[in-house]
C-alpha cells in the first residue's frame, strides 16, 4: 500500500526544505526494511530510499507527520496527506522495529516485569510506567503486561492499603504516597488503550480508580470527592424497567462520561477525549436503538403520561427522561435520527407537550421546551404536520400553545425560547412564489401552516400585545421626554414580537406583506420608539429599517402613511448626537435611505422635516438627502440626465481643486510627511468638507462597505509613500439609481481621498483605475500587486455611460489577477 | 453590601450566582452597553488586556499584576470565553464590574463573543453543564449584540479585537455600524473582530476564513488618515505577551498565559499613563495551589 506524501528535509538554516511529493512505501525483506518515497509523476525514480532504522528514532507529530533523524544527521519528515496514511506506515514501522528488536535477541522482554505492588516500591513503579511510555514497543508491552498481570487490580489493592494508612498516619509520607499512586493510573491511562479502558471502567474498579485520581500533587492541598458524588449523589432512575444489560450499559456510559468530563477534563489530550467520546457515542447508539425497537418499553413511558393514577412527579419524570433521551440523539446520523424522532411521535410524543409547557416548575418547562426544539431542529414538518392535523380536526393545537407562553411565560430564557421555537415553525422556503419551483409535499405544507399562520387569528393572536399597545399605552414623562410605560416582561416580549416581525418581512414576502400592511400593528411598533428601555427602541427601529430594507414601495408609502419619520427623528434627536447604539443604527438606517436613492422617502423627509436635522453637524447624511431632495424639486436639475451632467461639472471643479491641493501635497517634504498630522493632508480636508474634525467620508465609504472592498494603501514605489486609495466597488447593476457624487460629497471623495489625479496616477505606475458615474456610479480602480507585470501606464477613464461593462482588457486582467490572489 | 457587590465578591472565588442573578445582571448590563459608542471614547489612564478565554485563575492573576478594577482602568479587547475552563465565571465576573463601575472597564467585542462560536468552542457546554439549561447562555449571548466593537483612547490610540476591514477607513465609518446583531460573515463589523495583521502588502486573504490579512501599508494610511498613534489589538497568540509591528504602529496584546493550559506562552497587558505612555506588564499562568480543582458538577439524576 503506498500513500502519498510530502518529503521534507532540514536545511543549514534550520528551515524545512520540501523535497518533493511522491508515495511513501515501506518494503520489507530478510536483511534489508527501506523506506521508499517514489516521485509522483515517475514511479521508477526515487526521492527516498534510507533503511528502516531499529532504534526509536521515528516520531509521530500531530496527525500526518513522521519526523526523524538519520544515522548521518540528516533531518527527514514525511507529511502525509491523509491521517489515514500515517497511521497505517506509522503502524508498519512499529510492527517492522517489533520484529527486528525480537530477532536481534535484545535485552528485549515481551513481558514487562512491573515491581511489585508494594507501598515501598511506588517510586519505582511511577518510573517503570513512565520510561515505558517512552515508545511505541514500550507502550505495547506495558498494555499487554497489565492486562496479563490484572496490574489493575492489584494497584486497587495497593490504593485500598496506601490511603488507609494515610487516614491513619496523615503525614506527608503517607500522602505523597497517595500523589505518587496518582501519577501511576494517569501514565497508565494515557497508554491510551481501549482494553485498559474496559478494565478501568468496570463497576467495582472504576470506584477506586476515581480515588486514586482525587489526590494530585499539582493541587496539594485540596482533595477532589469524585466518589462522594458518585457514591452519593449520582443516582440512576429507571422509570420503566430494562433488561439487566441495558441497565448496565447506561450506567457504565455515566462513569465514561464523568472520566471524561470530570475526572480527567484538565488533563485530556485529544487522543485520549476522542477514545472516551466514541466509547460514549457507541454506547449512546446501543441504548438508543434499545429503546427505540422495543415497543413495549416506549409504549408504558407514555401510559405513565396518561395514567390519572400516576403521581405528577413520575410525569415529570417521563418529560426529564424524554430531554435526555432526545440530546443523546443528537449524535446519531440522520437518517436514524428521523427513525427515532419517528418512533418518538408514533408512541405519542406531542402529547406530552400540551401539559408540561404549561407545568408550574420551571426546570420541567425548560426540559419540555428543550424537547421541542430537539424536534425542530431534526425537522420542523414534523411539529407542523402535526399542528395542522390538530387543527383540522379542532383541536387545541400546538401553535396556539406556544403563542401563549411566549405572551405569559415568566421566565426571560424559556421565552426567548419560544420565540426562537416560533421562528423555526415559521421558517419556510425563502422564495415567495415569483420563480416557479418544483412543488413538493414538504412545500405545500409549509404553504398551508403559513396560509393558517397569517391568513387566520393566529399572526394577529401573536402580535396581539403589539396591536393592543396604543389602546392600553400610558405615557410618563421622564426629564423632559415622554416615555411609554410598559413592564419589563411586556417589553422583552414586544422585543421578541420585532424580532419574528423582521424575519417575517425579511422571508415571507407577499404573505407578512400583505398581512403587516392590513394590521394595525405597526401603530403598536411606532409606540415602542417611545419606550423607556432603549434596547426595545432600538428593535422597534429594527423593524422599520427591515421594511425600508425590502426597497418596497407598498411598505414604504405605508411607512409615510404612519409619518415613521416623525417618532424616529424625534428618538434620534434624543441622543443628543451621543454616539450611542441608538445613534449609530438611525445613522444607518438614513444612511441607506440616501445610499439606496429611495425617492419617496427622500421627498418626504426633505418636505417634512429638512428643519430637524440642522442641528446634526458631524455627519453629512442628512445634508446630502435634503440636498438630493432639493435638487429632485428643482425643475432645472430634476431630471437625472440634468442632475448628472450637473455632477460631471461639478466634479471637474472638485479635479481642480485636488489638484492643487496635491500639487501643495508633493511639493512637501519627507519629514513634514511622516508626522502625523500633515499640514497638506488636512489642507485637504479642510479643502472639502464641512466640518474637519468629525469629517465622515461617508459618501464614499458606506457604498464601498456594503457590496466591495476598498484597498488603502500607500504605494511602494514612491518615494513619498504617497498614500493612494485602490478600490474595487461592486454596485449591483439592478440596483436602483444610485448618485453617490451629490456635490458636496463629490468634493469631498474626490479631494480627501485623493484618488483618480492624474498626477498621483501617473506616479504609480502600476495602477489602473476607471471611473463611472452615471445613474450607478461604479469606481474600479483595481490594483496589481508586483508580479502580475499589469501594463506600466496607468489608466483613467472618466464615463458618462452608464454601462459598466466599459471596462478595458487591462482592467479585466487586473481583476482576474485580484481573484486569483484572493482565493 | 448591596446584591452586585455581593455577586462580584462571589465570582471573584470563582463560584457561580444564581441564574435569575444573570438576568438580571445582563437587563443592568445592556442598559450601559447601549448608551456605548462603536467607537468608545475611553480617558488615559487605562490598561489595556487581550483574550482572557475563560482561564479564570489568569485573570485574577492579571489583576494582581494590573491593580484591582475600580483602581485600576481596565479596557479589554474581547474574547473572553471559550477554550478555558471558566468561560461563565469569567463573562460574568467582567460584566458584573462593567455594571458596579461602567467607567472603569470597557469591554470589547472579540469574534468569540458570538452565538455561532461559543456552540463549538466550549462556552456553550460550559453554560448547559453548570447551569442545567442554556439560558444563561441565551443572556450572555445577548449582552454580546451590545458589546462596542472599538475603543479610542484620548484620540491617540485605537484599540479593536481583530484588526482593520477594507470597508473601513475612517473612524466616523465605524460609528455608521449597527452593531447589535450576530457577528456576520463579512463586512466592516467581520472585518474589525476577525482581521489579522501581516508582513504584506496590502490586503490578503485571512486562512481564518472570515476578515482580512492586513499589511503595514494599511496600518499607516490608516493611522495616518485618523491621525493615530497607535492601533492596539488582541486575537492572535504571542508567545511573548506581546508584539510589535510595523514601525510600532501596531501592537498585538495577548493576555491569557498558557494558553489552553498547554502553549507555554507568557501574557501580557499594556498600560497608558496619563501622558499615553506605554508600560507593558508580562505575566504568567497563575501557580496551581491558588487555583481549585475544576469542577464540573455533573448531573445528579440520570435516566440514560
Amino acid at each position: 500500500m503506498t500513500y502519498r506524501v510530502k518529503l521534507y528535509k532540514l536545511d543549514q538554516n534550520g528551515a524545512w526544505d520540501d523535497k518533493g511529493t511522491g508515495y511513501v512505501c515501506i518494503t520489507e525483506h530478510e536483511n534489508l526494511n527501506t523506506i521508499q518515497v517514489s516521485k509522483e509523476q515517475d514511479s521508477s525514480n526515487l526521492l527516498l530510499n534510507v533503511k528502516l532504522i531499529d532504534d526509536d528514532v521515528y516520531q509521530r507529530q500531530q496527525e500526518t507527520l513522521i519526523v526523524w533523524t538519520e544515522p548521518d544527521g540528516e533531518n527527514l519528515a514525511l507529511s502525509f496527506q491523509e491521517a489515514e496514511g500515517c497511521n497505517e506506515i506509522w503502524d508498519q514501522i512499529a510492527t517492522i522495529q517489533r520484529k527486528l528488536m525480537l530477532l536481534s535477541g535484545d535485552e528485549y522482554n515481551s513481558q514487562l516485569n512491573f515491581p511489585p505492588p508494594e507501598p515501598s516500591n511506588l517510586k519505582d513503579i511511577e518510573q517503570s510506567f513512565l520510561s515505558a511510555s517512552r515508545s511505541v514497543i514500550g507502550r505495547d508491552n506495558a498494555i499487554a503486561s497489565i492486562i496479563e498481570q490484572k496490574y489493575i487490580d492489584k494497584l486497587v489493592e495497593l490504593f485500598e492499603k496506601v490511603e488507609k494508612s494515610y487516614m491513619d498516619l496523615e503525614n506527608e509520607k503517607s500522602l505523597d504516597n497517595l500523589f505518587t499512586m496518582s501519577n501511576i493510573i494517569k501514565s497508565i491511562l494515557f497508554l491510551n488503550d481501549a482494553s485498559i479502558f474496559t478494565l478501568i471502567l468496570q463497576e467495582n474498579v472504576f470506584l477506586n480508580i476515581v480515588g486514586m485520581l482525587e489526590y494530585d500533587r499539582d493541587f496539594s492541598t485540596a482533595k477532589a470527592n469524585h466518589r462522594q458524588h458518585l457514591l452519593h449523589h449520582a443516582q440512576f432512575k429507571e422509570i420503566v424497567p430494562m433488561e439487566k444489560h441495558i441497565v448496565d450499559k447506561i450506567k457504565l456510559t455515566y462513569r465514561v462520561q464523568f472520566l471524561k468530563d470530570v475526572v480527567l477534563a484538565r488533563l485530556l489530550d485529544d487522543g485520549t477525549f476522542s477514545l472516551l467520546n466514541s466509547f460514549a457515542h457507541m454506547n449512546h447508539y446501543e441504548i438508543v436503538s434499545y429503546i427505540q425497537e422495543n415497543e413495549e418499553f416506549l409504549k408504558n413511558l407514555f401510559s405513565i403520561w396518561t395514567d390519572q393514577n400516576k403521581s405528577e412527579e413520575s410525569k415529570n419524570d417521563v418529560v426529564l427522561f424524554l430531554r435526555e433521551y432526545c440530546s443523546i440523539a443528537k449524535g446519531l446520523q440522520f437518517a436514524h435520527r428521523t427513525a427515532f424522532y419517528r418512533s418518538l411521535c408514533h408512541h405519542g410524543l406531542f402529547t406530552i407537550f400540551s401539559s408540561s409547557l404549561n407545568n408550574s416548575q420551571l426546570a420541567i418547562r425548560i426540559a419540555a421546551t428543550a424537547v421541542l426544539s430537539n424536534v425542530l431542529e431534526h425537522d420542523p414538518s414534523l411539529v407542523r404536520s402535526y399542528t395542522l392535523a390538530q387543527i383540522r380536526q379542532s383541536q387545541p393545537n400546538l401553535i396556539f400553545q406556544v403563542i401563549e407562553r411566549l405572551h405569559d411565560e415568566p421566565d426571560a430564557g424559556v421565552r426567548s425560547q419560544y420565540s426562537e421555537i416560533l421562528r423555526i415553525l415559521i421558517d419556510g422556503p425563502k422564495n415567495d412564489g415569483v420563480i416557479e419551483k418544483i412543488v413538493t409535499p414538504h412545500d405545500s405544507e409549509i404553504d398551508e401552516f403559513l396560509n393558517f399562520f397569517y391568513k387566520t387569528e393566529t399572526a394577529d393572536m401573536l402580535m396581539k400585545p403589539l396591536i393592543n399597545l396604543p389602546e392600553k399605552s400610558k405615557f410618563s414623562f421622564s426629564s423632559g421626554i415622554e416615555r411609554l410605560d410598559i413592564s419589563r416582561d411586556e417589553a422583552s416580549i414586544c422585543n421578541h414580537l420585532c424580532e419574528i416581525l423582521c424575519f417575517s418581512v425579511k422571508n415571507h414576502s407577499y404573505r407578512s406583506k400583505y398581512y403587516i400592511l392590513a394590521s394595525p400593528l405597526m401603530n403598536g411598533v411606532l409606540l415602542l420608539l417611545k419606550c423607556k428601555e432603549s434596547y426595545i427602541r432600538l428593535s422597534a427601529l429594527r423593524f422599520f429599517r427591515t421594511c425600508v430594507g425590502m426597497k418596497d414601495e407598498f411598505y414604504n408609502r405605508h411607512l409615510l402613511k404612519l409619518d415613521i419619520f416623525g417618532p424616529i427623528i424625534q428618538a434620534f434627536n434624543e441622543t443628543k448626537s451621543k454616539y450611542n447604539l441608538f445613534n449609530s443604527a438611525c445613522l444607518e438606517f438614513f444612511e441607506f435611505i440616501r445610499k439606496e436613492n429611495i425617492k419617496t422617502l427622500i421627498n418626504y423627509i426633505g418636505e417634512k422635516y429638512s428643519k430637524s436635522f440642522d442641528d446634526v453637524d458631524y455627519i453629512d447624511t442628512f445634508s446630502s438627502i435634503i440636498l438630493k431632495y432639493e435638487q429632485s424639486k428643482d425643475p432645472c436639475s430634476g431630471l437625472d440626465e440634468k442632475e448628472n451632467s450637473e455632477s460631471q461639472k461639478l466634479e471637474k471643479d472638485g479635479w481642480s481643486k485636488v489638484d492643487k491641493s496635491e500639487e501643495d501635497y508633493f511639493n512637501t517634504s519627507d519629514e513634514e510627511e511622516n508626522e502625523s498630522t500633515t499640514p497638506q493632508t488636512s489642507s485637504v480636508i479642510k479643502d472639502s468638507s464641512l466640518s474637519v474634525a468629525t469629517s465622515p467620508h461617508l459618501s464614499n465609504s458606506l457604498t464601498l462597505g456594503v457590496g466591495g472592498l476598498v484597498e488603502n494603501y500607500p504605494d511602494d514605489e514612491e518615494e513619498e509613500e504617497f498614500p493612494l486609495r485602490k478600490k474595487v466597488l461592486v454596485v449591483k447593476s439592478n440596483s436602483p439609481t444610485t448618485n453617490i457624487f451629490s456635490n458636496l460629497n463629490k468634493n469631498k471623495f474626490k479631494s480627501s481621498i485623493n484618488i483618480n489625479n492624474n498626477t498621483s496616477i501617473s506616479k504609480t505606475v502600476k495602477s489602473s483605475s476607471v471611473i463611472d458615474i452615471g445613474n450607478n456610479v461604479k469606481v474600479k480602480n483595481i490594483y496589481g500587486s508586483d508580479d502580475n507585470n499589469l501594463q506600466a501606464d496607468s489608466e483613467t477613464f472618466l464615463n458618462d455611460d452608464n454601462d459598466n461593462s466599459n471596462l478595458t482588457s487591462s482592467n479585466k486582467t487586473a481583476n482576474c489577477n485580484l481573484k486569483r490572489q484572493r482565493i | 453590601m448591596s446584591d452586585l457587590d455581593r455577586q462580584i465578591s462571589l465570582l471573584n472565588k470563582c463560584q457561580l450566582i444564581k441564574e435569575s442573578e444573570v438576568k438580571d445582571l445582563c437587563q443592568k448590563a445592556r442598559e450601559i452597553l447601549i448608551e456605548e459608542s462603536n467607537v468608545q471614547r475611553v480617558d488615559a489612564p487605562v490598561t489595556i488586556c487581550g483574550d482572557i478565554h475563560g482561564q479564570f485563575f489568569d485573570l485574577q492573576e492579571l489583576f494582581k499584576v494590573g491593580g484591582a478594577c475600580p483602581d485600576t482602568n481596565y479596557l479589554f479587547m474581547g474574547d473572553f470565553v471559550d477554550r478555558g475552563f471558566y468561560s461563565v465565571e469569567t463573562f460574568l465576573l467582567l460584566l458584573a464590574l462593567k455594571v458596579r463601575y461602567p467607567d472603569r472597564i470597557t469591554l470589547l467585542r472579540g469574534n468569540h463573543e458570538s452565538r455561532q462560536i461559543t456552540q463549538v468552542y466550549g462556552f456553550y457546554d460550559e453554560c448547559l453543564r453548570k447551569f442545567g439549561s442554556v439560558n444563561v447562555w441565551r443572556y450572555c449571548c445577548e449582552i454580546f449584540d451590545y458589546l462596542s466593537l472599538s475603543a479610542l483612547i484620548d484620540d491617540k490610540v485605537f484599540c479593536v479585537h481583530g484588526g482593520l476591514s477594507p470597508a473601513i477607513s475612517t473612524l466616523d465609518q465605524i460609528r455608521t455600524i449597527d452593531r447589535k446583531q450576530e457577528v456576520p460573515h463579512d463586512g466592516a463589523m467581520c472585518d474589525l473582530l476577525w482581521s489579522d495583521p501581516d508582513e504584506i502588502e496590502s490586503w490578503g486573504v485571512s486562512p481564518r476564513g472570515a476578515g482580512y490579512l492586513f499589511g503595514g501599508d494599511v496600518v499607516s494610511m490608516f493611522v495616518h488618515a485618523n491621525n493615530l498613534d497607535l492601533i492596539a489589538r488582541a486575537h492572535q497568540l504571542v508567545m511573548e505577551g506581546y508584539k510589535l509591528m510595523f514601525k510600532d504602529t501596531l501592537v498585538t496584546v495577548w493576555s491569557a498565559p498558557n494558553y489552553c493550559y498547554r502553549c507555554g506562552n507568557v501574557a501580557s497587558i499594556l498600560e497608558f499613563n496619563e501622558h499615553l505612555g506605554k508600560n507593558y506588564k508580562i505575566f504568567e499562568a497563575a501557580p496551581h495551589e491558588n487555583r481549585s480543582i475544576p469542577a464540573k458538577t455533573p448531573m445528579p439524576d440520570y435516566f440514560l
